[in-house]
């Protein structure tokens, strides 16, 4: 058992040579439990973009992304990373706690005096906390399943216009668990619909995804919905001015109003969510 | 169906509070983790059994605990603590009858903005009056009608402030995390009709200019 618990010790060592994002062709395999197994990264290959990463830090990372997901109207891309190593540390955990309550580290604690009081407390706080990471991660993911099915055909449009550049390409906004989901659910959606009604239409009626006609069939996200937003700010951005009250703010226009508005760091407002879209993606700002 | 619809358009008060419990809090503990000085230098790795291993947090702090000498913690974690009788929870400064007065003061001068109190302060208040009632040095009860007082104070001035409810933005500095949540399904959909109103105002303009 030693030699398990030091390899997950050394591993979280390890994990603070990673990247947060890196391009997809570098991305690990994430097909499940080979990614939650397989920790063993060179180091060395990501050392030209090394930035410090914790346990601590990821755990923030992934409380923001789980509310931003569940306040933005469309869905956003997959932290791909950063879920294989939550997912790991999960795995982890679990393995840990067991040892942990099954007594097999007790031999290295027969110089001490017996320290089971202490070791349920531990035990009771180590299970609290992994049960409040699952609740984060399933309440994540639900949230993003919940989008990929209302998006459905707008999502696959998404795959057919692959070649826009301005539009994240399929494969990034999913992760291939979701992908595969998608793809599958909607075969079976579209074919469910085909069989019951569409093919007894008449033949110009038989299109599921008109936009032509005064209402699209296309359920696209609200771009204009309306969002509550805390202005964080990234330090020495040169987006910075300084704004009327002399505190350092973004300026945003929302155009068809010909406005345009101040966001002082520090504030909380409601804006349209096109609006303050591209702040978002920046990390400047967070749904609330 | 994966996500119920109540919480599609807003979080639950639960999730609230689940979101306030990562927060850090002042607490003493009754128990103490850190380890003595061994004689032996190579001790190291034994040492690693009875660590807390915690992956949302750094475990530093908790690895340190010393009995009655503060340190800080996560604020589930100091719950979990006190459920269990082993530390005392530090209420926050701004959780005083002096404070309190004073931020309700604020609030009656200022009728055009809210106080500066910490954005998560009513469910910090609420959950603190009903797990650790005892580690407080005003009457509890008390303390919880200064916050009641306060919170309608501020209730109130939002719901006057929703006349200005427009179709551009709206700016709601200091409003705290419980309070945007149970107005967000409200103000959102106003707002969306508004602009909806606002649109459709502009389109027939456009026509009839044609």
């Amino acid at each position: 058992m030693d030699i398990n618990i030091d390899d997950i010790l050394a591993d979280l060592d390890r994990d603070t040579t990673a990247v947060e994002y890196s391009d997809p062709s570098q991305q690990l395999p994430s097909d499940g439990t080979t990614v939650m197994m397989n920790s063993s990264i060179d180091p060395n290959r990501y050392k030209h973009t090394q930035i410090e990463i914790s346990p601590e830090k990821d755990f923030k990372q992934l409380m923001r992304l789980w509310r931003n997901e569940r306040c933005s109207p469309e869905l956003l891309p997959y932290p791909s990373l950063l879920m294989s190593r939550m997912l790991r540390r999960v795995q982890e955990q679990m393995d840990h706690i067991e040892n942990v309550s099954m007594g097999f580290l007790e031999e290295y604690e027969s110089l001490e005096p017996a320290p089971t009081p202490n070791n349920k407390l531990q035990l009771l706080c180590m299970e609290a906390e992994l049960e409040r990471v699952k609740f984060v991660i399933r309440s994540y993911l639900r949230c993003r399943l919940n989008k990929v099915d209302k998006y459905m055909l707008y999502l696959r449009q998404l795959n057919d216009n692959e070649d826009d550049p301005g539009i994240t390409p399929l494969n990034e906004l999913l992760s291939s668990h979701e992908l595969h989901y998608h793809e599958k659910h909607s075969a079976i959606l579209l074919k469910l619909l085909n069989n019951s009604i569409v093919k007894h239409m008449p033949p110009e009626l038989q299109a599921i995804n008109d936009t032509e006609g005064s209402v699209s069939m296309v359920d696209e996200p609200n771009w204009n919905k309306f969002v509550f937003i805390y202005v964080k700010g990234i330090p020495n951005d040169p987006l910075l001015e300084e704004g009327e009250s002399g505190k350092p703010c973004y300026t945003v226009s929302i155009s068809d109003l010909n406005e345009d508005v101040e966001l002082s760091i520090g504030g909380i407002y409601v804006m349209p969510y096109s609006v303050i879209r591209d702040l978002l993606m920046q990390e400047k700002i967070e749904l609330i | 169906m994966s996500l119920p619809d109540q919480l599609e358009s807003t979080f639950s008060p639960e999730e609230i509070q689940f979101i306030v419990e990562n927060e850090p809090i002042r607490i003493f503990p009754r128990v103490t983790t850190r380890k003595t000085k061994r004689p032996l230098p190579m001790g190291g790795g034994s040492n690693e059994s009875v660590r807390w291993k915690l992956i949302t947090t750094d475990d530093h702090n908790v690895n340190n605990m010393v009995a009655m000498q503060s340190t800080e913690v996560t604020l589930w974690l100091a719950l979990l603590l006190k459920q269990q009788n082993k530390c005392s929870i530090v209420a926050p400064s701004w959780l005083t009858l002096k404070e309190l007065d004073r931020s309700i003061q604020y609030e009656k001068t200022h009728v055009d903005r809210f106080c500066p109190v910490p954005w998560n302060w009513l469910v910090l208040a609420q959950v603190l009056f009903k797990r650790a009632p005892e580690h407080f040095h005003d009457p509890v009860h008390e303390l919880r009608a200064k916050v009641q007082d306060l919170r309608e104070i501020r209730q109130l001035k939002v719901l006057r402030g929703l006349r200005h409810l427009n179709e551009s933005h709206l700016q709601l500095d200091n409003l705290s995390l419980l309070e945007i949540n149970e107005l967000r399904p409200f103000i959102v959909d106003v707002m969306d009709k508004l602009r909806q109103l606002h649109t459709a105002k502009g389109t027939m303009e456009d026509e009839e200019e044609e």
